[in-house]
């Protein structure tokens, strides 16, 4: 697929997408309400080697002991998403990056097709926008 | 009877803050600086008076996302949490999902929305489905 590039607010993280990704949700979760300051965080998720950083160095921040999460350590940009154990399969089968969708220079190029903890979705954000079969998760697992 | 109060900060615990009185007003945002500064596809503030907001723990990194503009996140682990603008002297605008209760400010508005994501499909309370 074409490759798709992003960044942070300030410019100093840059990276790369070149794999198509294989989830592309909402997440709802505490976490990443905390991890971003706003409600929902819409996510697509690529292979690990589909994912290269292009400019900068950004920062690590272990939010719980499989996960790390990263941001722009001079703008607070959130930007990735890493759990080798998160309980999906599709995160399973294959390492699997989550990148936040909407740092890509095209923010709107991945509608999220699920709502990951979907029980924590503020009610006044709808997921209409989900396609057809599009799933919901409606358990809490940790992140 | 005492001011209501709220808390909150940010996931890591590093960074907290509280608000006194009575939230003014709350707002969705969708402008593209707002979502670059979190990560998110829409924000959503409690816009404060001047004297409001206090930070109780913790100090946060500031960054210019315009000459007038600052922004406030925790340098340990990225949460957004303020926006400040010189053209708003002493309001200090908050980062509502970073309330201990994130529901307890719930938006009644929205600002650009000629910025939305079209995917972005939000409801207020009150307004026609
Ligand atoms: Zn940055
Ligand atoms: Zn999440
Ligand atoms: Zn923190
Ligand atoms: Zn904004």
């Amino acid at each position: 697929m074409t490759a798709h590039d992003g960044g942070c607010l300030c410019g100093a993280v840059r990276y790369r997408v070149t794999a198509q990704p294989q989830v592309s949700c909402y997440c709802c979760c505490a976490t990443c309400q905390g991890a971003s300051g706003a409600p929902a965080v819409s996510w697509i998720a690529v292979e690990e080697s589909g994912f290269t950083i292009t400019a900068g160095t950004p920062v690590t921040y272990e939010s719980s002991p499989s996960v790390a999460r990263t941001f722009c350590g001079r703008c607070g940009t959130a930007l990735t998403y890493t759990n080798p154990t998160y309980p999906d399969d599709r995160f399973q089968r294959s390492s699997l990056i989550a990148v936040a969708s909407i740092t890509l220079d095209d923010p709107e190029a991945f509608p999220p097709t699920e709502v990951f903890h979907g029980d924590e979705l503020p009610s006044w954000l709808s997921p209409h926008n989900l396609s057809p079969g599009g799933r919901h998760h409606h358990t809490g697992e940790p992140e | 009877m005492d001011a209501p109060m709220l808390e909150g900060g940010c996931l890591c615990g590093a960074v907290r803050y509280r608000i006194t009185g009575k939230v003014p007003a709350a707002n969705l945002c969708h402008c593209r600086s707002c979502r670059m500064a979190t990560g998110a596809p829409v924000v959503g503030f409690a816009d404060l008076a001047p004297g409001q907001f206090a930070w109780t723990r913790g100090e946060p990194t500031f960054y210019a996302s315009s000459p007038a503009v600052r922004r406030g996140f925790c340098p340990a682990c990225g949460t957004s949490l303020t926006y400040e603008s010189d053209d708003l002297p002493g309001e200090v605008h908050v980062l509502s999902a970073t309330l201990d209760d994130p529901a307890a400010v719930p938006p009644t508005g929205e600002f650009f929305a000629e910025e939305k994501i079209p995917w972005v499909h939000v409801r207020l309370p009150g307004a026609k489905p």
